[in-house]
């Protein structure tokens, strides 16, 4: 079986201080990867490595067979990789059902001189109705027309991750989709994630709520200050002493 | 709800159209150039808006209104291109000049981006006072070809039609841009760069396409200024009229399509009668534009807004004061 | 170049530089501790030159009272436009500019109604030359030079060794932590303000008699300082006075070469270039 994911030796530094080092770990189609461990232990820097946010001083990423170190966020986009983010970032002063549309940016036949100025709808009808299914999808119909801003914090986050299903990614990265979330929330968020696995889509989870990634993952991995301290099921990572060591003093659940 | 909606805004257009259709023959001459004004300068109002779409203030609509009048002016003069056509080589003059320009500082950052669009119009017009045998320098261009369709020069009336016209063509055209995807991704970027590009969206490209169709516009409003007007010279293109130009757009608020337009009318509307009393003209802007800013951040256009809940909360009072009247009558 | 012609030069450039960094030092401080980009910065210039132009060339009061008197009117009413209209406009970049363009404009349109449009002189406070090193040097370009130094060196001591300048830096680099620290906003906002119009203004009644005095002679300095601090680094005072000396020097020696026109277009392409290769300026780590 092919690897969709392979991150090599992936060291980034801010500064004096090594926010990575030497990270390596790979993602096979299908599967749901964890990523864990205390604050600052790099976990959203390795994803904005992953997503050409930040250029690795060293190591590569490859992904579906291509180096895509070097790559430009939007090129990672197209590519396949879509991520959400931990801070509540969406297009504040657009409706839910606007920030769902621009989603669907790479596909869309919208940008087309012919189709803005010749059209009966400047936005493709198409586009409008897949933008409506997602939304049924997360849940958030109900607030189609509301500005995104409005929404309460736990709707914020499923509006993160429709947008980035909108981008139909082949790799999807959450970036602490559940935080913050009450226990329904985090329910729908899980079942989503198993609804979507099984019909072929590849996760990258960092979570700080520890039971969801024990709960969803097949696989986790461990960082600590930058460096992969411990990778293997839940099970075996859970027991695992130097996680232990890791966590010590910190809160996990 | 929608259809009565839409019935009512077309009524109020086809309204508009058939009273801008007869100013020409209920105005004065003098009114009627000042409504041939005010309908080229939402050219450069509007061009501002498109750059402001995608999160970027392009100051320097000034300076690229002035490129377009300046290039027309040369085409049509030196080079014996038709009106027309040289209107049209004004406007991408204007954008290929933006494109050079915004490839360059675009990559510096939204601070610095603001101060070298508003630099770049000292650099204009330092250039056309200097570059005196493309320019004539200080004294600038004169009798520069009025407007004329094939060959045949137009007239007073026929002139403000054909400038009704284009205005409208292009507010029509930017009108479709911004509800289309275009304007979405732009708005997007404004708000949200980060997610955008997460979607997909090559930010630069996005941005930069929004700053050169802003200066494209710009520049096709100042070539028919210059046409218009037959004289362009550098002591035009001021500082005060670039800051007009965010006024406009502020003025009129910078969340709506509608608000460089509202904005365009109302300022030309209060400063009119200012026309000449250049430090009254002066004072009046600043004081509305710190009462905008300070009282009004949305601009005119959320006027209606605020004044729904007041007007609500005064037809309650005078709702219970009649039935008041009624229950103590009898 | 003759030596001649070139220590002149050089003495001029000087001369220009010390100005510059009067006007830009206020100007950087203001971007860099709070976020404002101050338009009407040159106007507060053209503010000093006007009451140099009353208090000393009208009135006949002395220079060097008008020169401190001017520096305190124009830095209560720095603080005065700081709560009136800096704080109430909202925090955004675009906000805060645009009130600045419309104090630039109000105070202008004033300046107009008051003054008139047409220029008019003052004396130098003091004339005749100083030979130094075989050079004959004008004494009021070394009291300009001396007095820009003394507070262009009261800035620097201010700001790097006093405790409110301490409080100055730790806003600069992060207003979060000092304000947790118990740095006052509000206070050092208008402080910031209090000082750099106060700067402006010193540039102004220090340059009154070599430049005419007029309402539009604010344009000039806001466009060195926009074009100082951006070669500097936006919020560096070490830029500020870099960058400034180093246009100083430019202007006086690319204008004798070229002529005043052809320098400034010359010196805003170097800065462009510098720009697109240092994009955070010569010194600058904004």
């Amino acid at each position: 079986m092919s690897l969709l994911l392979e991150v090599k030796n992936i060291s980034r530094s801010f500064g004096g201080l090594a926010a990575l080092s030497g990270v390596s770990f790979d993602v096979s189609p299908g599967e749901i990867v964890g990523v864990i461990g205390p604050n600052g232990a790099g976990k959203t820097t390795l994803f904005n490595v992953i997503t050409g946010f930040f250029p690795p001083k060293q190591g590569k990423i490859i992904f579906d067979g291509e180096d895509v170190t070097k790559f430009k966020p939007h090129q990672i986009s197209r590519r396949g990789i879509i991520r959400t983010f931990q801070a509540d970032i969406l297009f504040r002063a657009l409706t839910v059902q606007q920030n769902v549309l621009t989603g669907l940016h790479i596909r869309s036949l919208g940008l087309n001189p012919k189709h803005i100025f010749l059209s009966s709808s400047p936005i493709p009808k198409s586009e409008t109705r897949i933008a409506n299914e997602i939304l049924e999808t997360v849940g958030l119909t109900p607030f189609k027309d509301y500005m995104a801003g409005d929404l309460p914090h736990g709707h914020q986050r499923m509006l993160g991750i429709g947008v980035a299903l909108a981008a139909e990614p082949k790799l999807l990265l959450l970036d602490e989709p559940v935080t913050g979330m009450n226990m329904d929330e985090i329910r729908v968020v899980i079942d989503l994630i198993h609804t979507l696995r099984e019909k072929g889509l590849t996760v990258l989870i960092v979570e700080h709520h520890i039971k969801t990634v024990m709960d969803i993952c097949h696989r986790v991995i461990v960082l600590s200050f930058g460096k992969k301290i411990a990778e293997g099921s839940p099970e075996e990572v859970r027991r695992n002493k130097d996680v232990i060591e890791a966590y010590l003093g910190t809160e996990t659940d | 709800m929608r259809t009565k909606k839409s019935i009512i805004i077309l009524a109020a257009l086809i309204a508009l159209a058939v009273v801008l259709s007869a100013m020409p023959f209920v105005l004065g001459a003098y009114l009627l150039s000042v409504l041939i004004l005010l309908l080229i300068y939402i050219l450069p109002a509007m061009s501002m808006r498109v750059s402001l779409l995608a999160g970027q203030t392009n100051i320097g609509v000034v300076a690229f209104f002035a490129i377009g009048g300046y290039a027309s002016a040369i085409l049509s003069m030196e080079l014996g291109v038709p009106v027309l056509a040289a209107m049209l080589g004004g406007g991408l003059i204007a954008a290929i000049v933006g494109l050079l320009l915004g490839s360059m500082i675009m990559k510096m950052g939204d601070l610095y981006f603001l101060i070298l669009t508003w630099g770049f119009l000292e650099l204009v017009r330092s250039v056309a006072i200097k570059a005196v045998p493309l320019t004539n320098g200080p004294f600038g261009l004169v009798n520069i070809p009025p407007l004329s369709i094939g060959g045949l020069v137009l007239s007073k009336v026929p002139e403000y039609f054909f400038i009704l016209f284009v205005t409208v063509l292009v507010l029509v055209l930017l009108y479709r841009v911004e509800y289309s995807r275009l304007g979405l991704t732009w708005k997007g970027i404004a708000q949200a760069p980060n997610l955008s590009e997460s979607v997909g969206v090559n930010v630069y490209r996005f941005k930069l396409a929004s700053f050169v169709i802003s200066c494209f516009v710009a520049g096709l409003g100042g070539a028919i200024y210059a046409h218009h007007m037959g004289v362009i010279q550098p002591v035009m293109f001021t500082f005060l009229l670039a800051t007009t130009v965010i006024l406009w757009n502020v003025l009129g608020g910078v969340g709506s399509y509608w608000g460089p337009i509202v904005g365009t009318v109302f300022l030309l509307l209060i400063v009119e009668p200012l026309r000449g009393l250049e430090s009254f003209e002066m004072i009046t802007y600043a004081a509305i534009l710190i009462v905008v800013i300070i009282f009004l951040p949305g601009g005119l256009i959320t006027l209606p807004k605020r004044l729904g809940p007041l007007i609500k909360r005064l037809r309650r009072k005078g709702e219970t004061a009649k039935a008041d009247a009624k229950s103590g009558g009898t | 170049m003759s030596g001649e012609l070139f220590s002149q030069t050089l003495l001029a450039g000087v001369n220009l530089g010390a100005f510059y960094v009067l006007i830009a030092l206020g100007f950087t401080l203001m971007y860099g501790i709070m976020g404002v980009l101050n338009m009407a910065h040159g106007t507060v210039y053209m503010i000093g030159a006007m009451i140099a132009f009353y208090i000393y060339g009208q009135a006949g009061l002395s220079f060097f009272i008008a020169l401190p008197l001017a520096m305190l009117m124009t830095g209560l009413f720095g603080i005065l436009v700081e709560r009136v209209l800096i704080r109430p406009s909202g925090g955004e970049l675009l906000q805060t500019w645009l009130i600045t363009v419309a104090l630039w404009l109000g105070l202008q349109g004033v300046a107009y109604l008051v003054f008139g449009f047409i220029a008019r002189g003052v004396q130098p406070p003091i004339t005749g030359t100083t030979t130094i090193l075989g050079l004959g040097i004008s004494n009021y370009r070394l009291l300009v030079i001396g007095v820009a130094a003394v507070l262009i060196g009261g800035v620097y001591y201010l700001i790097h060794r006093t405790k409110i300048g301490l409080a100055m830096r730790a806003v600069e680099e992060d207003k979060v932590a000092a304000t947790i620290q118990g740095v006052n906003l509000n206070m050092l906002n208008g402080f910031v303000f209090l000082i750099g119009f106060a700067l402006a203004a010193a540039a102004g009644v220090l340059m009154a008699p070599a430049y005419s005095v007029s309402p539009t002679i604010g344009l000039t300095p806001l466009l060195k300082a926009f074009m100082i601090v951006a070669l500097g680094g936006m919020g560096s005072v070490p830029g500020a006075i870099v960058g400034g000396l180093l246009l100083g020097l430019a202007d006086s020696f690319l204008g004798v070469q070229f002529g005043i026109s052809t320098a400034y277009i010359l010196t805003w392409v170097m800065i462009i270039i510098i720009l697109i290769f240092r994009p955070k300026g010569l010194m600058g780590a904004y």
